[in-house]
């Protein structure tokens, strides 16, 4: 299963490992010409008293990761329904779609995390301890809310039914909304475990419309 | 192989079937015939699990469709309307990712089909020929090698000497290993030259199931010509007489005898009686009708 | 389906059903207040000594409105009289500023620079702070203060100085500054660190410091050396928020509010306490404002809807007078909103920078 899920998506994971790390580097890169220009000490500054985490550029990155994910991953099953190809192995076809979920959340997990560890990284050469995890805890957010993307996006694509489609669009907007309600550093120190907690269980939805799709729902 | 009982489906509100009910024994080629709208597609996609119908169940192997174990569907071989395939793989790709589920899978039979298509391990499906590719999907269902095949459509969108290419082969693999088939399409001529046995179907019910050489066989199509004057009323065991400016033309299992004494028994004067065999193409549309 | 798959599905079922229930809730909730919050600035209030009583100004479609507690209307002339402090600057444009005020002789000079203005707010207060601090020099002998090059963390176990510059420990000043903490008797590590990282003031008091017993310590810089001195706390004072104050009279050092809610300030010169005749306040939730001269303080406290004032005498900070606004009647709209949605979800509130689920029954 992951053979199929791998050829689909070999690409798209190339590319986007290629941009985010470009993205991160560029951030970094960034930070170090104002440093030049400006010294360490306004830096440090700003980011304890004026709320700076100079990596605001990468907050919508993750997410639009995450959708493409998505689209990528599961658009070729949808086209003719091709879908019907997986649901016809002789395994359980929830096991079936479950793996290819968990195909494309895991890659996207090592993803992000390859993308923080680049950022704990290449922020600490630049700040203490202390602001490196600020900023990192103010970013956690952004890369969970990828990886709601990409559960909500396969979700909204196997629903088979359109007018239930545009419901799910709807509700997907509102969950990932909460992902950015505040732009205040740290805001999400608090929420963020159960969050976490969420998007895994979260997994179980789009089996919801595989399991219509079964039914032949139109 | 396979028996489905009381099926009834509804789109909506609209019916489309009530109380269903047939069966296709083992070994044999099974052809649905009917015209669009008649619920071919409903039966076929009720048969490959992706249609959960009203009331009534469909059983293969002798388990409810639904909740099927699932690995009982590696003797299950379905080819999807239209031949469709996981076209982003090359032909090396797709068999190497199906070998993996099918412990009895043959990929040699699979290699064979491909050489004769002329086409590199390493292309793509999605820059084949339509053509080419109902053959990837036919060499697929062979290499699988299950008991039982459904085939949406098999003829769809392929041109004359793809659709012979496809029936001899599958015709000379189901017989050779005492396979099931059930199948539709939409030329009949196909139909004919492949199956055994015919289902036909008529907005909401079964016209008939029976062996389509006794079919052939037993069904004549009648013209005859209406004396002035004369009517043709309501009969028995004709089908879909259509009158034309005298003209008549119907269909019928009667034979030629026992027909004309209905006729004369009814009062009809009639002149220009001939009968005649019809292939299945046009039995079809005698029993069925033109609209 | 075998048992996990069917599993898996009453999940995904259940989840899905959940994630609806709350999102009505969250966007009802949303409409209500959007449709029926009404929000109504409070008059600027402030005590006056000449009248006894708490003078209002609200600015309204009808024009500018000055009254008292007492409901009794006064002129802008008058306004201005009864607020010599205040409007200082205003009566030396119009030649009106007495000589004398509350029994003694004033200047200008000696009023503004016994004027004094703090505030507290629960948003600020619950903000997650990043735990460097930067140490000023505070004897540098220059006019205008200077922030300095390097950092200060204190750990399990010292103090350390971290160069902002070169993002690395400066260790002997962190060795030499942790040794006097050691002597000093400084239990590591700190509860709570509190000062004003800003050079726009006019001096720098430096750092109040708690240690991991609660003993209160004054960490300041004095030409490049640590001066630490541990401040007697009186019985039964344990400090959980303070407000290092670094107003022109000199006469604070900081606010302190305790663990009982009581509200403190700590004397500059002497380091004793003094304890401000206040009610409970606590600055999680509640947000505090106090307007103070040479005579009294205006102490405003707002909890939830109450908004109370408070006048205290600067001597002793016993309390001379006392207003409550009187609550704002919700509306019909809002009174029939909290039957319709009996449960109202939101995830930000102004009492803090947190995004977390509140739930409120009933409008309460």
């Amino acid at each position: 299963m992951l053979y199929k899920e791998w050829i689909k998506t070999r690409w798209f994971y190339a590319v986007a490992l290629l941009t985010t790390f470009a993205l991160c580097g560029y951030v970094l890169l960034n930070i170090n010409r104002l440093v030049s220009l400006k010294g360490a000490a306004h830096l440090w500054e700003v980011a304890m008293f004026r709320d700076a985490i100079f990596i605001d550029m990468l907050r919508y990155v993750p997410l639009l990761v995450g959708i493409v994910a998505a689209v990528v991953q599961f658009v070729p099953e949808l086209v003719h329904k091709r879908l019907k190809l997986t649901m016809h192995l002789p395994r359980g076809y929830v096991r079936s779609v479950m793996e290819m979920l968990l195909f494309g959340f895991g890659c996207l997990a090592l993803l992000f995390c390859g993308n923080l560890v680049m950022l704990l990284l290449g922020l600490q050469t630049f700040f203490a301890n202390e602001i490196v995890w600020h900023i990192v805890l103010t970013a956690l957010p952004w890369y969970l809310a990828g990886l709601a993307a990409y559960i909500l996006v396969a979700w909204i694509c196997l629903e088979p039914v359109w007018r239930r489609r545009i419901l799910n669009i709807l509700i997907s907007i509102a969950c990932l909304r909460v992902f950015y309600m505040s732009p205040a550093p740290e805001a999400y120190n608090r929420l963020l475990p159960w969050l976490m907690v969420l998007v895994v269980v979260s997994l179980a939805l789009p089996l919801l419309s595989v399991v219509r799709f079964k039914e032949g729902k139109e | 192989m396979i028996d489905c009982i009381n099926l009834t489906h509804y789109y909506g509100k609209r019916c489309i079937y009530e109380n269903l009910s047939f069966s296709v024994p083992q070994g044999r080629i099974l052809g649905l015939l009917g015209k669009n709208g008649t619920g071919k597609t409903t039966t076929i996609n009720i048969l490959s699990g992706f249609l959960k119908p009203r009331s009534g169940e469909c059983r293969i192997f002798g388990q409810n469709i639904i909740d099927m174990n699932p690995e009982l569907r590696r003797d299950i071989g379905l080819l999807i309307e239209g031949h469709i395939q996981y076209s982003f793989m090359t032909i090396r790709q797709i068999e190497r990712f199906y070998a993996r589920f099918y412990p009895q899978w043959d990929k040699n039979v699979y290699y064979d089909l491909m050489s004769m298509l002329k086409v590199a391990p390493n292309q793509r499906i999605s820059r084949m020929s339509c053509g080419q590719r109902s053959q990837v999907a036919l060499g697929l269902l062979m290499a699988q090698n299950p008991k039982l095949l459904i085939l949406d459509d098999f003829s769809l969108g392929l041109d004359p000497g793809y659709r012979r290419l496809f029936i001899d082969y599958l015709r000379d693999f189901v017989k050779s290993s005492g396979k099931t088939v059930f199948l539709t399409s939409h030329i009949i001529q196909d139909m004919e030259r492949l199956i055994d046995d015919c289902i036909m179907m008529d907005y909401g019910k079964i016209i008939l199931q029976m062996p389509v050489a006794e079919l052939l066989d037993k069904y004549r199509q009648y013209i005859f010509k209406l004396a002035e004057n004369s009517a043709l009323p309501e009969m028995a065991d004709v089908y879909h007489p259509t009158v034309i400016r005298g003209n008549v033309e119907l269909g019928s299992f009667l034979d030629a005898d026992e027909l004309k004494s209905r006729l004369v028994a009814k009062g009809v004067a009639f002149e220009d009686f001939s009968s005649q065999k019809v292939n299945l193409e046009d039995a079809f549309i005698g029993l069925t009708g033109k609209y | 389906m075998n048992k996990i798959e069917k599993l898996l599905v009453i999940v995904g079922r259940t989840f899905f059903v959940c994630v609806c229930a709350f999102l009505v809730v969250w966007i009802l909730t949303w409409a209500f207040h959007f449709a029926a919050d009404t929000s109504e600035k409070p008059p600027f209030t402030l005590y006056s000594a000449i009248i006894d009583d708490f003078a209002m100004f609200k600015n309204e479609d009808s024009g500018k409105h000055y009254y008292d507690a007492h409901a009794n209307e006064y002129t802008e002339a008058q306004f201005y009289e009864m607020l010599p402090t205040f409007y200082c600057k205003q009566l030396i444009v119009n030649e009106k500023l007495p000589d004398t005020l509350y029994g003694r002789p004033v200047s200008a000079k000696f009023i503004q620079n016994e004027n004094f203005t703090f505030k507290t707010a629960p948003a600020a207060v619950n903000k997650r702070e990043i735990a460097l601090y930067p140490l000023m020099e505070s004897m540098s002998g220059r006019v205008d203060l200077e922030m300095p090059t390097d950092v200060f963390r204190i750990t399990e176990n010292a103090i350390e100085f971290v160069d902002m510059a070169t993002n690395s420990v400066d260790g002997a000043k962190s060795d030499l500054f942790t040794k006097m903490f050691v002597q000093k008797g400084f239990a590591f590590p700190a509860h709570i660190i509190s000062g004003n990282p800003t050079t726009k003031k006019e001096y720098d008091n430096g750092y109040l410091i708690t240690d991991s017993n609660d003993k209160l310590f004054h960490l300041k810089m004095q030409c490049g050396r640590p001066y630490l001195r541990p401040i007697e706390l009186p019985e039964g004072i344990v400090p959980k928020h303070i407000f290092v104050t670094e107003f022109r009279n000199q006469r604070s050092l900081a606010f302190i509010s305790d663990t009982e809610n009581r509200f403190w300030m700590l004397d500059a010169k002497n380091y004793e306490f003094q304890k401000a005749e206040l009610p409970d306040f606590n600055p999680e939730t509640d947000g505090m404002m106090i307007i103070g001269n040479f005579h009294d303080w205006t102490v405003s406290i707002s909890s939830g809807d109450q908004l109370r004032y408070f006048a205290l005498s600067s001597d002793d900070l016993h309390c001379l007078k006392s207003y409550e606004v009187p609550a704002e009647e919700p509306t019909k709209l809002q009174r029939i909103g909290n039957i319709l949605i009996p449960i109202q979800l939101k995830f930000l509130s102004g009492l803090d920078g947190y995004v977390w689920p509140r739930v409120a029954v009933f409008g309460e």
